[in-house]
């Protein structure tokens, strides 16, 4: 089974979890983590349980993880008391976070502290991050459009030449995540995501190789 | 410079500043509950490094003049007052305060301790993975929905303990205490369970390679809580074995906290179980108690960074 950690509102998800239905994706939702049946031994994961849409699956059966959110938020838990939901979200997200970096399946991306999907950097992170390694950063203000290169494992799709494929998996391996959405613009980085944008076929393929070949 | 980042009031944070200025250093005084009057202007240079300054209504500092940070910031709407996100005062102070947690996060001076060397503790199962990597024992854990699994989790140990998963502070309880209704509650939240140590609990504070230990006897399962329930609690400052003490420097380097408090039990067969590494002691406590000298040993270490 490949779970996708994602909203039963996020649309991407639901689509990339029913073009994956013959390699057995399922949608892990907010829903299926306050449900009875997790068991998770931190020492031992192999030896847990998960819930993935209702049903109860072995970890030895999670051929992989993908995550498309940074957090769960309280509002979504709509079975919960109220009252109970910011602390029930507190807990859920601490429990992911050690889940999803002891899984012995591929997680894609692997959780931080602060973020289910890679780390939460925000703009200036991630221009400071890339400038230190010496990639070339183009903060200025103008509207010209950006393309984006998407880095998933070793290969950098839509990168214009070698340079920019670089650039890109040089980014990844310094977030320390696998899957990135690089933006670039006249050959400069002026932009990053850990969400890459799901809609291409060519990315859904790709991610897919990704989750389904030998770690 | 130093740079104190927090809200007066705080404890930790008035000692270190008291000891501070007694030792005649030169600090800035960052203080968070004025967040709203607060602007943080931040650049990168080409090279990655971060520069800028922050404007206070007490004044203007060059954060290139900043050697050496001890933060202790608070939640936004704690510290300012406002309760309300859409209040514009209140967006004011979390700009404010997320552009700091950037700059500490990124910044070359020495930071007590960087916001992303703190974040591990809001997953108490993450930290103790990463604590397992040292030469401390750490407790059979089990995070669970399933009230089957705790039954069979509590069969196999003597006593059991359950506990928050996240940094959300709670109160550490035997599972005796945990009532059948309450059990039914795990399988809409996953409860942490850890089998019970028996043993006696040591308060380790490691300030840069400094280290203080204290031995602390109580009768309760959770001795910060002690007087709560009627229990006695006693701390005396205590000599840690050197592999111990190494051990807890070595942990603490290398999970890039510069100051930590760390949780241990040694049980009757010389066993040294760690539970947490807190990467923002609120010592004070701990110093009330045994009289040690916490916070001037952390402003020691800051004075040491800022030379």
């Amino acid at each position: 089974m490949i779970a996708v950690l994602a909203s039963e509102l996020d649309p991407e998800a639901q689509a990339l979890v029913a073009g994956w239905s013959d390699a057995g994706a399922a949608l892990l939702s907010a829903e299926d983590l306050c449900a009875p049946g997790w068991i998770f031994y931190p020492r031992d994961p192999t030896r847990g349980v998960a819930i993935v849409s209702g049903r109860r699956v072995k970890i030895c059966e999670l051929r992989a993880v993908v995550t498309r959110r940074p957090a769960v938020v309280a509002e979504e838990l709509v079975r919960i008391n109220s009252a109970d939901r910011a602390y029930v979200a507190a807990e859920t997200n601490a429990f992911l976070v050690a889940w999803l970096s002891a899984l012995p399946c591929r997680v894609v991306n692997r959780p931080t502290p602060n973020s289910l999907c890679g780390p939460a950097w925000d703009a200036l992170h991630w221009r400071a991050a890339a400038t230190k390694a010496g990639l070339a950063w183009d903060n200025s203000p103008t509207q010209k459009q950006a393309h984006i290169v998407v880095v998933c494992g070793s290969n950098a799709l839509f990168a214009r030449n070698q340079r920019e494929k670089l650039s890109a998996l040089t980014l990844a391996r310094i977030a320390k995540v696998e899957f990135l959405a690089v933006r670039v613009r006249g050959g400069k980085i002026c932009g990053a995501s850990v969400a890459p944008d799901l809609a291409c076929k060519e990315v859904r393929a790709a991610l897919l190789k990704l989750l389904v070949e030998a770690k | 410079m130093i740079l104190l980042w927090g809200a007066p009031g705080d404890a930790p944070l008035d000692s270190v500043r008291t000891e501070l200025d007694r030792r005649g250093a030169d600090v800035f005084l960052l203080d968070q509950r004025l967040g709203a009057r607060t602007s943080v202007r931040l650049e990168i240079a080409c090279d990655g490094t971060v520069s800028g300054e922050i404007e206070t209504p007490h004044g203007l500092l060059d954060l290139k003049a900043v050697r050496a940070v001890y933060i202790r910031p608070l939640e936004t709407a704690k510290a300012s007052g406002i309760a309300s996100l859409s209040d514009p005062a209140y967006v004011r102070a979390a700009a404010a305060d997320v552009a700091m947690i950037d700059w500490a996060n990124l910044t070359s001076a020495s930071v007590v301790n960087r916001p992303e060397a703190m974040t591990a503790n809001n997953s108490k199962p993450y930290r103790l993975s990463l604590i397992s990597a040292f030469a401390f024992e750490v407790p059979e854990t089990l995070i669970t929905t399933d009230v089957d699994a705790v039954r069979r989790f509590c069969k196999r140990h003597k006593s059991v303990v359950y506990k928050s998963v996240s940094g959300v502070r709670s109160i550490v309880s035997r599972l005796s205490a945990l009532s059948e209704a309450g059990l039914a509650d795990v399988g809409n939240c996953p409860t942490q369970f850890q089998e019970y140590i028996l043993g006696t609990d040591v308060r380790v504070h490691v300030i840069g390679e400094s280290i203080f230990a204290i031995e602390i006897k109580s009768a309760a399962d959770d001795y910060r809580y002690a007087s709560r329930g009627g229990n006695d609690l006693v701390m005396a400052p205590a000599v840690l074995p050197e592999r111990v003490a190494e051990s807890c420097r070595l942990m603490a380097r290398n999970m890039n906290l510069l100051f930590a408090g760390i949780d241990l039990r040694r049980t009757a067969d010389g066993c040294w179980y760690c539970f947490e590494v807190n990467p923002s002691p609120g010592f004070t406590f701990f110093e009330a108690m045994t009289g040690q000298p916490l916070a001037a040993s952390v402003a020691d270490l800051l004075l040491r960074l800022n030379a």
